[in-house]
């Protein structure tokens, strides 16, 4: 069995073909498109923080009733 | 002829989506065989009923039959991954993800196409998964799930907020409901969720739930792994104007993004 110039060529193209097809079935953007849009929209809209003021405003929802917290078992009769 | 075959399934599914209501609660408790039967006696109705108005855009889903979508889908997520079952965690992650989820909607921010961004059905349903490689998703209806690695890889709760954020994003702008019709995979219609099944016929049970796994697995699956370039950038864009107009840092965002961007597995 020859290997020629054509089949390696060949070979190569499939391969890279591959490679590029599975790098783009990625459902992520590149990291650098991703940084430079939240870059934009940050300076764009003046966005910041507010220090630990964001934490004493803390939003407790009615935790009871929350999916994600079962109910508390009933104490032991 | 794709179209064709969306067309005509789907409907066939609609009361597959009421499974995911209590499939999930028993598949998050392990009850798998007791998922599947739920799901059967939903199916049955599948051949006595056939409704005749689909959904094309997500104007015509409802909030509703987009929750249910994203139950049948965390319920996939969970037959994947262990949740971890950690009360003060989830009570803290809960917790800031609330935070940012009531500042969203005073954010002002807009969807895509200047759409109107919708908050949950039922509120948010905050859970983290065991898992090595950094990452967070969610599912239609307000269904977040944060890996145990992307935890330990952050280093302020400004990072937390903002992941939570733009996943918050995605539910508010109906990424995923946006991306399952533009699929085909499947159509809701209008009709009432939860009609009452009258017939029974195990050989559709069999045959449709299999299908809504799939469907639902398809979805999950590409939630984890990204909803698209389009998506993942809104959902960028609408974290970090939530994550500021509840105080945190946006600028939490591109550090995490930063630190993990290689994609190592954080132990």
């Amino acid at each position: 069995m020859r290997i020629n110039a054509k089949s390696l060529a060949a070979g190569a193209v499939l391969a890279a073909t591959a490679f590029l097809g599975g790098c783009a079935s990625s459902g992520y953007p590149d990291t650098e498109e991703r940084i430079e849009n939240i870059d934009t929209t940050i300076k764009k809209g003046n966005l910041q923080g507010r220090g630990n003021e964001s934490r004493d405003q803390r939003f407790e929802k009615d935790v009871s009733k929350s999916p994600s917290i079962p109910a508390a078992a009933p104490p032991p009769k | 002829m794709k179209k064709l075959f969306g067309k005509n399934l789907i409907p066939l599914l609609f009361p597959v989506i009421v499974w995911g209501c209590t499939a999930l609660q028993r598949a998050a408790h392990g009850d798998f065989t007791g998922a599947a039967v739920e799901g059967g006696k939903a199916v049955v109705g599948t051949g006595i009923r056939m409704i005749e108005k689909y959904c094309e855009d997500t104007d015509q889903v409802n909030i509703s039959q987009e929750y249910y979508v994203g139950r049948g889908s965390a319920a996939n997520v969970f037959s994947k991954y262990k949740r971890v079952h950690d009360p003060a965690l989830e009570r803290y992650v809960r917790k800031v993800g609330e935070t940012v989820g009531r500042a969203a909607k005073s954010s002002g921010a807009v969807g895509l196409d200047g759409a109107a961004l919708q908050e949950p059905y039922k509120g948010y349903f905050f859970a983290v998964i065991e898992d090595r490689h950094v990452n967070a998703f969610s599912a239609p209806g307000g269904f977040v799930f944060i890996t145990t690695a992307a935890l330990r890889a952050m280093k302020t709760e400004d990072e937390l907020a903002c992941v939570l954020a733009h996943e918050i994003g995605h539910v508010m702008d109906r990424h995923g409901i946006r991306y399952v019709l533009e699929q085909q995979k499947f159509s809701i219609p209008f009709e009432a969720v939860g009609e009452e099944v009258a017939a029974r016929s195990p050989e559709l049970v069999g045959k449709y739930a299999k299908q809504f796994t799939g469907m639902c697995g398809e979805l999950a699956t590409k939630a984890a792994g990204g909803l698209g370039t389009e998506y993942e950038l809104k959902a960028d864009e609408l974290g970090a104007k939530f994550a500021a107009n509840a105080g945190y840092d946006p600028q939490g965002l591109i550090e995490f993004i930063k630190r993990t961007r290689h994609g190592e597995d954080l132990k």
